[in-house]
């Protein structure tokens, strides 16, 4: 297997939730595709970066920025 | 080359437990009517002269029998059955022979052989002789030996059983049998049938590398030749070097088998056999390849009625269960057909379950009936409580109580107070308070003031509390210390938020039941601890999935034994408090003392019981002493891994029809329980490891590296799902997301814990230890990377390894923290204060050790083998001539006795390796020796000899 071949792809669910998901398979059901795909590390590293609150969405709409 | 007589290579496969009739085989052949039996008998005596002269004890006879039955009737299927499988001796005739005749006249010819002196192919070649379809004369037999020693048997190494086999102890040598259809093989039919298994083995054992056996006929046979000529071989596969399915089955069929002197090895738990010919009458095989099984789980190699293929499984049954011998045998039917069908498929993409055995083990780790709990707020939930009946007594500590209105009136004004104070939804606020009703209060205040609580326990290191401080961002902490460390918040008392809540009115919470109710942190392999983010509908959801099963009732007493830091206390708090029961706060010298903690128990009349299985030893004993007995009628365990085999000596004070007990197994990150295992006296004299089923809402998986489910039996790791998922680590996204990962058949997600586990064939689990090194030491957890990084954020320490030893299921206190430090210096005391200055009592190395150098091993790993025996955690011996008369020449006695090291006046009872364990002791010994007694709060004040001596002499006078 080559080194660049994206193994694992950025999901993101209703909540705003992220994690990660092999990319051979379909995210299951209430998970989007995030957009970014890489080995596992790269993804991890990606949700670091992109992940910056950790409250649901849902709290975070009736919270505001906090 | 003259061939061995005997068969070497039995002994690698052979353990001591295997009977002799695991070598012994048979052959039954229908005589036709034309085969003459003066003609038979002849042919058989003939032969026998020419190939077996000698020794008379050696010679074999032919026997005829009559049965009184027809053929095909239920007797004479019996007789044909038994005389397959009677043994034959390696050192008695070279075989036995049988005609049996039945009352229809029809005949069978039954040869028996051992696998030692003949082979199942000499047993063909001799059957069509004696029928007559075959000239003897090209026909040569290997000479019988002079002197025949014993089949060598092998040890299976340390008695070790096989670990997914699910065995019956008490089945003794019994072999049982079935039939799986295989389908069609490609090439040869036992290089693909070893491929199936060896593949499967690989999955059940985690490991790339395995051993199968395998014992065939070898190509080079020669066809004329009567003898042992069996090819045993013990195939070493590693998985790791081969890619597709077709590399497989090609380094398989070249020869992988290592060399036949590797007798140091554990003889090999699967093993595959051939037969040549095809089934016989109705149930009973023409040919019987092993009367018992060769190996624990004995694959063969069997041609099926109409030309396909099938494997008949025999397995030893005291190693191999029924429910474990049939899982794995289907994995291995449907290995071998994707091998088959697919030869440029990946190895590692080979599935062991089908879509239906796969659901299958997926509906194992589902509660029976498990409809989601309808989502509530804690402090919602409690309100109803005290609507209900508001004069109830909700808390109460000694003298001190609150009613239900009242624990609810004060929080409210807490509540306020808190509010006023800046306090907005949302907010972490931290609380650090002694065991107290105003601990509860605070909490349940947090709460209603829409906040989050995040507890921090008062004996902890300043460090570890000014770390949360920061981490959890906490504006506002309550705590009636006077040395808080406030950072940038302020520190409040619980007194002073009364009297400012006086000022404000009750407000009605915004958030939901989905958002974060309190922050508990954890050990974290980082050096730092991290912090859990758990939800209320997580704790509601705990307490309505328990509360009809375990009958938790408004008449009950719970006491609140654990630090508000371990989330064991959350179910002890909101399982009394949300099911209208009466809570009781033990003091912390209390929790710390078995006796004194017993007649809390006793004077209270607490009815539910929470304690770690380290604590409840303690109790027990305690118990044991007293002539009172508990109310308890519920006693649940968490926190570490329990030996049920200590519990028979409750069940013998307290039936299991007064009190139930029940082991839970949780994770911080799962909302304190996921699963639930009542232990009676039936499951504590078996031993059982089972922590029981996944809560009702909560779901578990054992999945493998790739994330499938597993088969029964195999060993994962643990996933849980459902109810319990916590929102994840406060502040850590990547930790967070890689821990907490989307659930595939639950909405949500669900937790990988890091735990290895096994399902057992009726959905309980088996929790087995730990992927990393995280250990529980004392009911807590603790991830052995974050001493030693605290010890190499030391400007002194160069390098450190940390080790824990000791065996909790024997005994709790011997659990000890070694560490390694190679330092700039000398000084290790040095290092050791500062560790404790940052560590929770429970996590500082009982010894650290100073070296030059770290060993490694040859890939630059620690090697742990090659590290020293640890420092004596004793101070050096005190030049002190003989002992110290009075009390303290009895006390030093005392603590050498428990502790098991040389005491001296000044050592410090800590650095000794004393802990609480340790403490009781030293307390209960003192008892026994009518010395004055102790209090652990004593011990823990003045922690040597001589200042303890001091101290209680000066109480006496």
């Amino acid at each position: 297997m080559s080194q660049s071949e994206p193994t694992h792809q950025v999901v993101r669910n209703d909540e705003g939730q992220y994690s990660v998901w092999p990319t051979e398979h379909e995210p299951p059901r209430g998970w989007r595709v995030e957009g970014f795909s890489g080995s596992r590390d790269d993804c991890l590293a990606h949700v670091e970066q992109v992940w910056t609150d950790l409250r649901p969405v849902s709290l975070r709409e009736r919270m505001g920025p906090s | 080359m003259t061939p061995s007589f005997t068969q070497p290579g039995f002994a690698r496969i052979v353990g001591v437990d295997t009977p002799e009739s695991a070598l012994c085989h048979a052959l039954a052949v229908r005589l036709t009517e034309d085969v003459d039996a003066e003609a038979l008998r002849h042919r058989f005596d003939t032969a026998v002269r020419r190939w077996w002269p000698g020794p008379a004890d050696r010679t074999p006879t032919l026997w005829s029998e009559a049965v009184p039955s027809a053929r095909g009737t239920p007797l004479a299927r019996h007789r044909l059955r038994t005389e397959m499988h009677r043994p034959v001796s390696r050192t008695g005739p070279v075989l036995r022979a049988v005609v049996l005749t039945y009352a229809d006249a029809s005949r069978d010819l039954v040869l028996t052989g051992h696998r030692g002196t003949l082979d199942p192919p000499s047993l063909r070649v001799l059957a069509e002789v004696l029928t007559g379809r075959r000239s003897p004369d090209p026909l040569t037999a290997q000479p019988l030996p002079a002197e025949v020693t014993a089949t060598p048997r092998r040890t299976p190494s340390g008695g070790r059983r096989v670990e997914w086999g699910m065995g019956d102890a008490q089945a003794g040598d019994r072999t049982d049998v079935f039939r799986l259809p295989l389908g069609a093989a490609a090439g040869d039919p036992l290089t693909s049938l070893s491929a199936a298994a060896v593949v499967v083995l690989s999955r059940y054992e985690g490991r790339e590398v395995v051993r199968t056996g395998r014992v065939r006929s070898p190509a080079s046979r020669a066809s004329e030749a009567l003898g042992a000529f069996d090819e045993v071989a013990v195939l070493t596969v590693d998985l790791s070097r081969v890619r597709s399915n077709e590399d497989l089955l090609d380094s398989l069929s070249t020869s992988p088998d290592v060399s036949p002197q590797d007798t140091a090895e554990r003889r090999p738990d699967v093993g595959v056999l051939e037969v040549a010919a095809a089934a016989g009458e109705a149930d009973i095989p023409a040919e019987l390849p092993c009367q018992s099984a060769l190996f624990p789980l004995t694959l063969v190699l069997a041609p099926g009625a109409d030309g396909t293929t099938d494997v008949e499984v025999r397995h030893q049954v005291r190693h191999v269960g029924a429910a474990a011998a049939r899982a794995y045998a289907e994995c291995v039917a449907l290995v071998h057909r994707q091998l088959t069908e697919r030869p440029d498929g990946l190895v590692r993409d080979l599935d062991l379950l089908d879509a239906e055995a796969g659901a299958r083990q997926l509906a194992l780790g589902l509660a029976p009936e498990s409809a989601p709990p309808r989502p509530r707020r804690i402090d919602a939930l409690f309100d109803e409580w005290a609507e209900r009946h508001p004069g109830a007594v909700a808390l109460r500590r000694g003298d001190a109580a609150l009613t239900y209105g009242q624990l609810r009136e004060r929080a409210d004004l807490v509540a306020a107070g808190l509010r006023l104070r800046g306090v907005r939804p949302g907010d972490h606020v931290g609380i650090c308070l002694d065991r107290s009703l105003d601990l509860v209060v605070t909490m349940l205040a947090v709460l209603k003031a829409d906040a989050v609580y995040v507890p921090m326990d008062p004996s902890h290191p300043p460090q570890r509390r000014a770390h949360i401080v920061r981490d959890a961002g906490l504006r506002v902490v309550v705590s009636d210390l006077p040395d808080f460390p406030g950072g940038d918040g302020s520190v409040l008392g619980v007194a002073e938020l009364v009297r400012a809540g006086g000022a404000g009115g009750p407000a009605v919470p915004r958030r939901g039941p989905g958002d974060a109710a309190y922050v508990i942190y954890t050990s974290g392999s980082t050096g730092r601890p991290k912090g859990v983010e758990v939800p209320h509908r997580n704790v509601t959801g705990l307490v309505a999935a328990t509360r009809d099963d375990f009958a938790l009732h408004p008449d009950d007493t719970w006491t609140l034994f654990h630090s508000s830091a371990f989330d064991f206390s959350v179910w002890e708090i909101w399982g009394a408090l949300l099911t209208g029961a009466t809570l009781v706060v033990v003091p912390y010298d209390v929790s710390r003392s078995p006796t004194e903690f017993h007649e809390l128990l006793v004077r209270e009349r607490v009815t539910v019981l929470n304690q770690t299985p380290s604590a409840f030893g303690q109790l027990m004993e305690a118990d044991r002493r007293s002539a009172a007995p508990l109310a308890v009628r519920l006693v649940v365990f968490g926190g570490e891994p329990l030996d049920t085999r200590v519990l028979l000596g409750w069940f013998d004070r307290y039936p299991e029809d007064r009190c139930r007990l029940v082991n839970m197994f949780g994770i911080t990150e799962t909302t304190v329980h996921a699963t639930a295992q009542t232990v009676t006296r039936r499951e504590a004299l078996a031993g059982t490891r089972s922590v029981g089923r996944a809560l009702p809402g909560w779901r578990l998986y054992v999945l493998d590296p790739q994330g499938r489910p597993v088969p029964t039996g195999v060993t994962g790791e643990i996933w849980v799902g459902g109810a319990g998922v916590a929102s994840g680590y406060l502040g850590l996204p990547e930790l967070t997301a890689e821990r907490f990962q989307p659930d595939p058949f639950l909405e949500g997600r669900r937790y990988r814990s890091g735990d290895l586990g096994r399902f057992r064939p009726d959905g309980s689990l088996e929790h087995l230890g730990r992927l990393d090194d995280q250990v529980k030491v004392r009911g807590f957890r603790v991830e052995l990377d974050e001493i030693r990084n605290v010890l190499l954020d030391d400007r002194a320490v160069r390098a450190a390894a940390v080790l824990v030893s000791g065996d909790a299921l024997k005994d709790a206190a011997t659990v000890r923290i070694d560490a390694y430090v190679v330092l700039d210096g000398q000084d290790t005391e040095a290092v050791r204060r500062r560790a404790s200055r940052i560590l929770p009592e429970y996590m500082v190395p009982t010894t650290l050790t100073a070296l030059d150098a770290l060993p490694l091993t040859g890939n630059g790993k620690l090697d742990p083998d090659r590290l020293p025996a640890p420092a004596t955690p004793a101070s050096p011996p005190k030049a002190t001539a003989g002992k110290p008369a009075g009390l303290s020449g009895d006390l030093a006695e005392v603590w050498e006795s428990v502790l098991g090291v040389s005491v001296g006046l000044d050592d410090n009872f800590f650095a000794l390796g004393g802990n609480s364990l340790y403490a009781v002791r030293i307390g209960s010994a003192m008892r026994e020796r009518g010395l004055p007694a102790l209090s652990m709060r004593q011990l823990y004040l003045t922690p040597t000899v001589r200042a303890l001596a001091a101290d209680l002499d000066q109480q006496r006078s």
